[in-house]
């Protein structure tokens, strides 16, 4: 079993061989794998449409590459996700007492509650790429075209943000 | 009426207990499953916040998840317990209410019972009123006479009615007899009997039989006042007072000591004069009776009868009983034995001057010879009597029975024989009393030593006290004491009267007090059980303790033993105080241990199915692969059972075979008639040949084609002489191989399989060699002989019929030829096809047998290594001192160990495979019949064959193949080594060695690839060029007719002109870079394959020196006419490098001699342009002219072309600066 996994492991890797390199890639690749369809990450995914593990990876090492470059640290998320924590921790030992201490329950919910409104401020707040795409070329002053990479874009994005 | 339907008729209990069952049982489950969240939430980490990579994130979001789902399902499991909760509470609620429902009914049916008994008993008082009142009319209107009137009759029948009604009252108490006016005892039994049901019966029967004591008492009392009645009620008082005095001294009951005193007082008169006196004898005969055990009464008479037959007065009554008592300490008869004797001989022995302690010695010296009770008194007093009847013990003057003894003795002495003795005791007691008298006279001094031992002692006392020290004893003293206490004192006496008549009340005050005093006690408890069990360690320390105090004597267990001793009330009460309240510790105790107990319990049951859960999905998976692997194994052994069973039997058929075709071509090659006429046809042929044109002088060409026929042969017999050897060398290098095979084989499938590939190939090889030569040799000679004969035929024919030789020998010589070269080249072309095909069949052969090889090597490989990985597994499972977590960082080891052998496995097997690859030999057989080797790989795809050419890339492929394989399995072992970054390096320098061939043809096509696109473009440009020169050609003519947007328009057509040649200019500077960079490249692949360390260093520096050698090359921008070269040059025709550019233009050497070398380039150019421009223009321009005459011409408004074409997206206007964006698709 193991030598079948390794070897069907093996063949999917070996079916994936070209990635999307983070200055390369085009800006509707890009939006694509935000909506989820990571296959998007790959220059060509005619030949083999099965969703691999490289994919996945591939895309997180993108994002990180991201995130190094323009240094964009989500303080709201890195909140959320910290309260999240701290409520599973919670739970945890909620669930770990057998005496059940039902105090932490108000605890917890107080917690829940303020992740919904941080989420809640987070997806009002957000705007979709090409919402950002239309503001960006408004700002600009001439159409940003599709096939922008999304470095490029990106940068666009910072450069307007810095010059205000 | 119907009656009313209640809630307790409808819901029935045992429904309840089954729903309260459903309850419990969901309830439990619902607790399984908490503990189970318990224990997986244990099992799981605490969350700290990730690094701030997105992978981290992601898995810290799904950690999460699981967290909450877990907890979404321990709330779902909470919630659905509270409902548990007060569904039970509601159940038990209805339990409760129904209990107190059904209460409540039965004391209501009670109440209405005692109700309508009430009724009864107060309808019959007010019935019997009436009765007797009609009874008194009645009797008034008799006196009167008025017995005929209406009044008295209606009065009469009222009366008869009544009074039945009341008989059958009175039949259903059992009284039958009744008088009119005594109805009240009826009543008061109906009454009693209803009280009954009221009163608690335990308090009616203490009453009672405090209530019977007094009136035994009373009657005890009453009895003994008969006897002594002359006394008035204040001397009586007296003996009451001694009653109670020897009740509470004796601790007899008063009523016994009242019967004694009745007993006493009726048996001896003078004891009654004093209460004093009744009262010392009353307490002699209690001891007594003490000492005897026996009843008082009995007691008493003896005692009392003793005294009066010794005339005793009472202050001798303890010195009676002493006596008794003594007697019955030194000898054998007891006090009940001795006063039956004395009931005989008590009388006798007092006239007879002998005192009690005498008799007591003589009777006891009977007893000790078994003669007691009444029969010992009798014959003691028979002795006595017959004593004195012989006048004997008369020398004092008064009888002595001491003396009478001694003086019988004496009278003993002086017969002679035994007959004369016997005669005399004959004579002295006579024959009722021979026997006690022999007794007593012979044991004199006994009868002293009895009579000392009794004389003065209080035996009675010792042995009262002894008899009392019972607990039964002491039970019966408590009881006596409370009765003496009852029955002599007044205020109890007084009390318990009100007790009696108040009992209900009190009992009901009583219980309510005690009730609550224990709950308050329980409270008290309760409060203190827990620090008092932990206090002794739970219920193991409470045993302890017990167990403890026991041993050591604590005071609680000595104050037992002391109760039991000395039976103190208060000791007892202490005791019983202590001794429950232990007990109630140790109960609640128990209780509270076993309810911790059973949490312990419930707690390690669920640790332990958890745990046993685990273990057994554990035990379940391993037991799973465990099958898996035994179900392979067994298949795989059995698949290799198979096979070697299959191949050994197919291996000794193939062996036999061979051996049969072995033997069979030894038959024919070594068959010695076959030699022999082979030899033969050999030798005979050529000695025929020789015979027929040796001999010949004439040397004519027939002779010479002769000799040639004969060396056609022996070229023939060589090769099959080559063949056979080949054949024979196969033969004794690959039998003994095959024989050791065999033998070595049976002990592996995969040796086996080897082996039977190995044989099967080489029986194919060999039978087909054999098949071959057999047929090419025994074909070809036979046919070959055939002709021969033929030949002989004939030619014996010819010398038969005498016709001229010579001509037929020619005309023969040139048909055997032809036959003989047609018989050959038929023989040599089936040989070689055959040939071919046979060594296509091996070299197939060949590499399929390696494949499986491989194959089967992998699977034994993959089984083995499974099963030690079963095996370990196994051993981590069976381990018991490891824990969970222990057990999973082993588990996990383990896996990472087996995925690094897999792993390591993997790259073996596809080096394996490369190996066999790479070692492969193409078996071909050439034109000329000889076998080559050709190694694939290595040969030049200039030297094969379409076919292996083909072979050799799909080998080349499937290397490339499995190299990638094991570069990717390499880079797994990395990262699961956690090691990758050290090896990386390795790897890849390992790597690309390996893929450095490949590379070379990737770069390769590459830079065709890049040029072939390169030189796309500058086509397309150039294209772009030449269609732009027609176009200024054409606009140049419109020009000429006077469109001014044609000038403009050749103006743009230059520039676009220009701008395509600039770009081409880009191409080319772009072709030549890329160039460069994959010659570098490969040639840094080169010099990394070739092991050069300092690959990439000397590449730049050899590239940097390329390139100064590059720029160092002569140009020819400016041309040149001759270029002049000395030596042989780069190529050996005098090849020179040079730098060229784009546009230049070439010519070779010889036309360049046509020109003429003294005509520069200039000139060329220039005569070739004079020369174009003699052409006559003239028709064509005159053609294009009328043509262009009949087109109007049109002004193109390009502006509004453009806007058309171009769809303008925005417009901005920045400062001075238009800014337009188009649609740049649209065009």
């Amino acid at each position: 079993m193991k030598l079948l996994k390794l070897f069907k492991k093996r063949s999917q890797n070996r079916a994936v061989k070209d990635y999307w390199k983070f200055k390369e890639i085009p800006f509707t690749n890009w939006q694509q794998c935000q909506e989820g369809n990571l296959l998007a990450t790959r220059r060509d995914w005619s030949e083999n449409d099965h969703l691999v593990e490289s994919d996945v990876l591939h895309w997180y090492s993108l994002q990180d590459e991201y995130i190094k470059l323009f240094k964009v640290d989500n303080f709201m998320y890195r909140k959320i996700l910290m309260l999240k924590i701290k409520a599973a921790n919670l739970q945890l030992t909620y669930m770990r007492d057998p005496l059940n201490n039902r105090i932490m329950i108000n605890d917890i919910n107080q917690l829940n509650d303020e992740i919904a409104v941080l989420q809640n401020e987070l997806t009002e707040n957000s705007i979709t790429l090409d919402e950002l795409r239309i503001i960006a070329s408004k700002q600009q002053g001439y159409h940003i075209p599709d096939d922008i990479t999304a470095y490029l874009f990106f940068t666009i994005l910072e450069t307007l943000k810095k010059h205000g | 009426m119907a009656e009313q339907i209640k809630q307790i008729d409808i819901i029935d209990p045992q429904a309840l207990k089954l729903i309260a069952s459903d309850l419990e049982s969901i309830a439990k489950q619902g607790e399984k499953a908490d503990t189970a969240i318990i224990e997986l939430s244990k099992s799981m980490k605490n969350l700290t916040f990730p690094k701030a990579d997105t992978q981290s994130m992601v898995e810290m979001e799904k950690s999460i998840d699981k967290v909450n789902s877990l907890y979404v399902s321990k709330i779902a499991v909470e919630k659905e317990n509270i409902k548990i909760e007060q569904e039970k509470e509601r159940l038990r609620g209805i339990t409760e209410k129904n209990e107190r429902a059904r209460a409540k009914a039965e004391e209501q049916r009670q109440r209405a019972e005692l109700k309508a008994q009430k009724d009864v008993a107060g309808a019959y008082q007010e019935t019997q009123k009436r009765a007797s009142e009609l009874y008194k009319q009645l009797r008034n209107l008799a006196i009167e006479g008025k017995t005929n009137t209406k009044e008295f009759k209606s009065l009469k029948s009222e009366y008869d009615r009544l009074d039945g009604s009341l008989k059958k009252v009175d039949e259903s108490f059992g009284k039958y007899q009744r008088n009119v006016g005594n109805y009240g005892s009826g009543v008061g039994k109906l009454t009693g009997l209803l009280g009954k049901l009221g009163v608690a019966f335990s308090g009616l029967s203490l009453a009672r039989s405090a209530g019977e004591a007094l009136v035994d008492y009373e009657n005890k009392l009453a009895s003994f006042r008969t006897i002594v009645s002359d006394l008035n009620d204040k001397e009586f008082d007296k003996f009451k007072d001694k009653i109670k005095d020897v009740a509470t001294s004796t601790k007899a009951s008063s009523t016994d000591v009242a019967q004694s005193f009745e007993a006493i007082a009726g048996l001896n008169s003078s004891f009654a004069e004093t209460a004093d006196g009744l009262g010392k004898v009353s307490e002699a005969a209690i001891t007594l009776s003490k000492a005897s055990g026996d009843d008082l009464t009995v007691s008493t008479e003896n005692l009392v009868s003793i005294m009066n037959q010794f005339s005793m007065g009472a202050e001798e009554s303890n010195r009676a009983i002493n006596v008794l008592a003594a007697g019955q300490a030194v000898g054998a008869a007891s006090i009940s034995q001795l006063s039956e004797s004395f009931k005989n001989v008590g009388s006798v022995a007092a006239s007879s001057n002998i005192s009690m302690e005498q008799s007591v010695g003589l009777l006891e010296t009977l007893g000790k010879f078994s003669l007691t009770g009444a029969e010992a008194g009798t014959k003691l007093r028979g002795v006595i009597l017959q004593l004195q009847k012989s006048n004997l013990g008369y020398a004092s003057g008064q009888f002595n029975i001491n003396d009478a003894l001694a003086e019988y003795n004496e009278k003993l002495k002086g017969a002679k024989t035994e007959a004369e003795k016997n005669a005399i005791a004959q004579k002295v007691f006579g024959a009722e009393n021979i026997t006690a008298g022999k007794i007593l006279s012979q044991n004199t001094e006994l009868i002293e030593k009895y009579t000392k031992g009794v004389t003065g002692t209080t035996e009675a006392q010792k042995a009262a006290e002894i008899n009392s020290n019972t607990l039964s004893n002491r039970w019966k003293e408590f009881k006596n004491t409370l009765t003496t206490l009852i029955t002599t004192n007044e205020t109890f006496t007084n009390s318990l009267h009100f007790l009696a008549s108040n009992l209900p009340t009190i009992v009901t005050w009583v219980g309510k007090a005690v009730a609550s005093f224990v709950a308050f006690k329980t409270v008290m408890l309760g409060l203190k059980i827990k620090d008092k069990i932990s206090e002794l360690g739970g219920l193991k320390g409470v045993f302890q303790k017990l167990i403890d105090d026991i041993k050591n004597g604590a005071s609680w267990v000595r104050k037992f033993t002391s109760a039991i001793t000395g039976i103190g009330w208060t000791a007892l009460i202490a005791f019983a105080t202590q001794a429950a309240l232990k007990f109630y510790d140790l109960a609640s105790g128990a209780e509270l241990a076993k309810i911790k107990f059973a949490q312990f319990k419930k707690a390690t049951d669920i640790g332990s199915k958890e745990g046993n859960k685990f273990l057994e999905q554990l035990e379940k998976d391993a037991q799973k692969t465990k099958e898996a692997l035994a179900k392979s194994g067994v298949e795989i052994k059995k698949g290799l059972e198979d096979i070697n069973k299959d191949y050994q039997e197919k291996l000794r058929e193939r062996i036999k075979t061979l051996e049969s075709s072995q033997k069979e071509l030894r038959g024919k090659f070594f068959n010695k008639d076959f030699q022999a006429q082979f030899k033969d046809s050999q030798g005979g042929v050529i000695n025929t040949l020789d015979r027929m044109f040796g001999d010949s002088t004439e040397q004519d060409s027939t002779f010479a084609k002769g000799l040639a026929w004969r060396s056609q042969i022996k070229k023939n017999v060589a090769e099959l002489d080559v063949l056979y050897k080949k054949l024979r060398e196969i033969k004794n290098s690959k039998t003994d191989k095959v024989v050791d095979d065999l033998l070595i084989g049976e002990e592996s499938g995969q040796r086996t399989l080897n082996l039977k590939n190995q044989t099967k190939a080489l029986a194919d090889y060999t039978k087909a060699l054999a098949d071959l030569q057999a047929e090419g040799l025994s074909g070809y000679s036979k046919e070959a002989l055939e002709l021969t004969n033929k030949y002989y035929d004939e030619i014996g024919k010819i010398e038969d019929n005498g016709i001229k030789a010579q001509e037929y020998r020619n005309e023969l010589k040139l048909k055997l030829e032809r036959d003989l070269i047609a018989l050959e080249s038929k023989y040599n072309k089936e040989n070689e096809d055959k040939l071919k095909e046979h060594y296509e069949n091996i070299n197939k052969i060949n590499l399929d047998f390696e494949t499986q090889r491989l194959e089967t090597n992998e699977r034994t490989q993959e089984l083995s290594v499974l099963q030690k990985y079963y095996n370990e597994r196994e051993k981590i499972i069976n381990d018991a001192e490891l824990t969970d977590e222990e057990r999973a960082e082993k588990f996990a080891e383990l896996e990472k160990k087996q995925q690094e052998n897999d792993l390591k496995r993997l790259i073996e097997n596809e080096q394996k495979k490369i190996e066999v690859l790479r070692n492969f030999r193409q078996k071909t057989v050439n034109s000329d019949g000889t076998i080559s080797d050709t190694d694939l790989l290595s040969t030049a795809d200039s030297d094969l064959s379409a076919d292996d050419l083909a072979k050799k890339k799909e080998f080349e492929k499937n290397i490339t193949d499995y190299q990638i394989s094991i570069t990717n399995a390499e880079i797994e072992l990395q990262k699961l080594r956690g090691t990758a970054n050290e090896n990386l390096v390795k790897t890849t320098e390992s790597t690309w060695e390996r893929i450095s061939k490949s590379i070379s043809s990737i770069l390769d096509a590459l830079q065709n690839k890049i040029n072939e696109m390169y030189d796309k473009q500058i086509d397309k440009e150039q294209q772009l060029i030449e269609k732009s020169k027609g176009r200024v050609d054409y606009l140049k003519e419109a020009a000429a007719l006077g469109n001014q947007q044609a000038t403009e328009s050749i103006l743009a057509e230059e520039k676009r002109q220009e701008e395509a040649l600039r770009k081409i200019e880009k191409i080319e500077k772009k072709k030549q870079r890329s160039q460069f960079i994959t010659s570098s490249l490969s040639m840094l692949q080169q010099k990394i394959a070739s092991g050069d360390k300092n690959a990439v260093m000397s590449t730049i520096s050899d590239s940097a020196m390329l390139t100064a050698f590059l720029s160092s090359l002569p140009s020819f921008d400016k041309g040149t006419e001759f270029v002049n070269v000395n030596g042989k040059g780069i190529d050996g025709k005098g090849g020179q490098l040079a730098v060229i550019h784009h546009g230049e233009r070439i010519i070779p050497a010889h036309e360049n001699k046509m020109i003429g070398y003294s005509l520069s380039n200039k000139d060329v150019a220039e005569r070739f342009t004079e020369q174009n421009n003699v052409i006559d223009f003239a028709p064509i321009v005159h053609e294009i002219k009328s043509g262009f005459a009949n087109i109007t011409t049109v002004n193109y408004d390009v502006n509004n072309m453009v806007n058309n074409i171009l769809e303008v997206v925005t417009t901005t206007r920045k400062g001075r600066v238009t800014i337009i964006d188009k649609n740049r698709y649209k065009a």
